[in-house]
């Protein structure tokens, strides 16, 4: 998480990163962003019905799906490495 | 009959020797004229032209040929120019195909499935519409338990 929210800041105005929790409260959530999150860049909710997770077809985490115009462009099953995420941000973001 | 061809022989051999003597002779009074045309050698120029008119207008003839080579010669070189200009507008069109480039990056993003249409309520307060992002967009699902 450290990691993404860092790109979040490197690549602000440039690619939006929402992080989407579940399976969790809300205070939980909100105390696990207050520290993985510092930088602000970094959005995040939690989808308490998992309605989100569902309706992106994940059905575990970590995932990450990187989407450009309304299409998703590529899919992380498990934690992105930090090379892999930089140069898909860095191809979107051209 | 010898004897007669022989005399027509010695004949046509005196009249040959007489005609180049008076030739010579002719040649020898000529030089005065030959003066003249060294004054007059434009007027007389025509009339020798009959002979001597095809060199000239053969000489002519190349220095027209020379006009439009040497024209020919210069419009390589303009064309070489705008052929250069062309060139070198050509980089900026293939800058333009290099920008088409980036599209063929965007190509397999087109490719992919599309994100579900939700609106997001945002810990900020703010709403997101994941068909309406005005960025690429990273969603990163977790838990915290």
């Amino acid at each position: 998480m450290p990691v993404v929210d860092s790109l979040a800041a490197e690549y602000a105005g440039k690619v939006d990163v929402i992080a989407i929790a579940w399976a969790s409260t809300y205070e939980k959530t909100a105390g696990a962003a207050r520290g993985y999150m510092q930088s602000g860049a970094t959005r995040w909710l939690l989808d308490e019905d998992e309605s989100i997770f569902a309706a992106f077809g994940v059905g575990y985490q970590p995932v990450g799906v990187l989407a450009v115009n309304g299409v998703e462009v590529a899919r992380w099953q498990g934690a992105a490495g930090e090379q892999a995420l930089r140069e898909a941000f860095e191809m979107v973001s051209a | 009959m010898i004897a007669i061809m022989s005399r027509l022989r010695s004949i046509l051999v005196v009249l040959l020797v007489m005609g180049i003597a008076g030739v010579a002779c002719g040649g020898s009074d000529e030089p005065v004229a030959s003066e003249v045309p060294l004054t007059s050698t434009v007027p007389s120029a025509p009339a020798t032209t009959g002979a001597q008119a095809p060199p000239p207008s053969t000489t002519e003839a190349p220095v027209t040929t020379g006009a439009p080579e040497v024209q020919t010669s210069e419009q390589p070189v303009e064309t070489t120019t705008p052929t250069a200009a062309t060139t070198a507008s050509v980089p900026e069109t293939v800058a333009t195909s290099a920008v088409t480039s980036p599209p063929a990056t965007e190509a397999p993003v087109a490719s992919g499935p599309p994100v579900p249409a939700l609106t997001l309520q945002l810990d900020d307060g703010t709403t997101f519409v994941t068909t309406e992002a005005a960025r690429p967009t990273y969603y990163l699902f977790w838990a915290e338990w």
